[in-house]
């Protein structure tokens, strides 16, 4: 057993993340680690893949984060096996569906409009503060049909728990959020996400007030952060390449397929962690079972056994089969709003402030759950309000 | 004649195939691939897309089956 200090965290932080990781898959694809109590990372496409898809062996029951998360409870579906995954999971999918996030597509344009007239006459902005991490606050509030007020108070509350997960008074104050909801939904059933989730079966009974805390939080902790991070970092990769940013601005169909490359390439849902039923050996390694182990999602989307020149940002890259939603049962929930938010930030801000500079001294990067910028300040050629 | 074939069990409803293959896979409500009619191939750009459909899935869930 080669036991290495390989932390994913302090690498996620660095700017150069994806070149770190690939020297250490170069080194050993599966090694064990001693940070965070121990865990086996496992660094090549084709490992994470089969874990991923493997999940009588590679269990998400006790965890998908490591280190743990300080929610009292685990957070489905997530953070289940099945068969408890599919009955969270299955009802939920229909609402998070390619035709159902069309739909909501100009009610959205619409949110990314209204957060560019605030900054679009003053020629600067911060496109992570007020725009990349806004805007899926706004949508997330808008499937679960709360006010603005409360919109707000989720997007501060996700913000500081992404970055300091073990905070318990503020798990305490999301909980009582929750709680809140699903008394109000409980004597108002309304045709909204909270009322779906509260409607939810396991074996054959309606779910408890807990399970529905569950389930919200995992709502709010993967629908917000991930997308703000995935919008910001995609900002990011624009500014600094002058000749995607120009392919763009001359054909914007081609923006769902460069979303994919950027999603790819920067991979704000870095690593997610999984736990051992059994004893397995993966490339020569002795996993015991009950041992962590590391999927990370960035380390496989950067192997060159998969993707030619990895390293290269390719928007016409083909085939793409890139793991930033993760891949197998749980591969993220919320993929076609996703896909839909980052295509409606890149449509309007190529439009409306195509010559945007990154003030590349000033952008600050943070590391939790996710990796991505909580600062990405920007200058432009000022234009008008769309209203 | 080929046929584009779905494995239900793989797929996990990334909807990359209809991205490729619009003539060819549709997702159902809950968003999971589902071939359009019988699936045969009877046009070059029907196996031109469905080859892509094949190439890009994250699952490897999309195979074509080629019958002489």
């Amino acid at each position: 057993m080669t036991d290495t200090p390989f932390d994913h965290l302090e690498i996620a932080l660095q700017a150069d993340a994806s070149d770190r990781l690939s020297a250490e898959r170069e080194k050993c694809p599966v090694q064990h680690s001693s940070a965070h109590d121990g865990f086996w990372a496992f660094l090549g496409y084709e490992h994470v893949g089969d874990a991923a898809r493997d999940p009588e062996t590679y269990s998400s029951a006790s965890g998908v984060t490591i280190p743990a998360h300080a929610f009292p409870m685990a957070l489905p579906p997530i953070e289940a096996d099945p068969p408890l995954h599919m009955q969270v999971r299955g009802p939920l999918l229909p609402r998070l569906a390619p035709g159902v996030m069309n739909d909501l597509e100009d009610d959205l344009r619409a949110m990314v409009t209204g957060l560019i007239d605030e900054f679009i006459e003053s020629g600067s902005a911060d496109l992570a503060a007020d725009l990349s991490i806004p805007f899926p606050g706004m949508s997330i509030g808008k499937l679960m049909n709360v006010p603005d007020d409360d919109v707000a108070m989720l997007r501060h509350m996700t913000a500081h728990l992404m970055q300091n997960s073990t905070d318990t008074d503020m798990i305490m104050q999301a909980m009582g959020f929750f709680q809140k909801l699903y008394e109000d939904r409980l004597a108002n059933p309304a045709e909204d996400l909270p009322t779906a989730i509260l409607e939810l079966e396991i074996d054959g009974e309606q779910i408890g007030n807990e399970q529905f805390l569950a389930i919200m939080a995992m709502v709010m902790m993967a629908g917000l952060d991930t997308t703000a991070n995935a919008a910001g970092t995609m900002f990011e990769l624009i500014g600094a390449n002058p000749e995607v940013r120009q392919a763009l601005i001359d054909d914007p169909a081609k923006i769902p397929q460069a979303v994919e490359e950027f999603l790819r390439y920067a991979t704000p849902l870095h690593a997610s962690g999984r736990t051992t039923t059994s004893d397995v050996e993966v490339e020569g390694c002795p996993v015991g079972a009950g041992d962590k182990v590391l999927l990370n999602w960035l380390a496989a989307n950067h192997d060159p056994a998969e993707f030619e020149e990895p390293d290269t940002l390719n928007i016409e890259r083909f085939p793409n089969r890139h793991f930033a939603f993760g891949t197998g049962p749980h591969r993220c929930l919320g993929i076609h709003l996703a896909r839909m938010q980052l295509k409606l930030l890149a449509e309007e801000v190529l439009a409306r402030l195509p010559d945007y500079q990154v003030d590349e001294a000033s952008v600050e990067r943070y590391v939790g759950v996710t990796r991505g910028l909580s600062s990405l300040p920007v200058t432009f050629t000022a234009g008008t309000t769309a209203s | 004649m080929s046929t584009i074939r779905v494995d239900s069990d793989r797929c996990q409803g990334h909807a990359m195939c209809v991205t490729q293959a619009p003539s060819l896979v549709d997702v159902d409500d809950l968003g999971f691939a589902v071939i359009i009619g019988d699936g045969t191939l009877s046009t070059p750009e029907h196996h031109e897309q469905a080859e892509r459909a094949v190439a890009c899935c994250p699952e490897q869930a999309l195979h074509v089956e080629d019958e002489s």
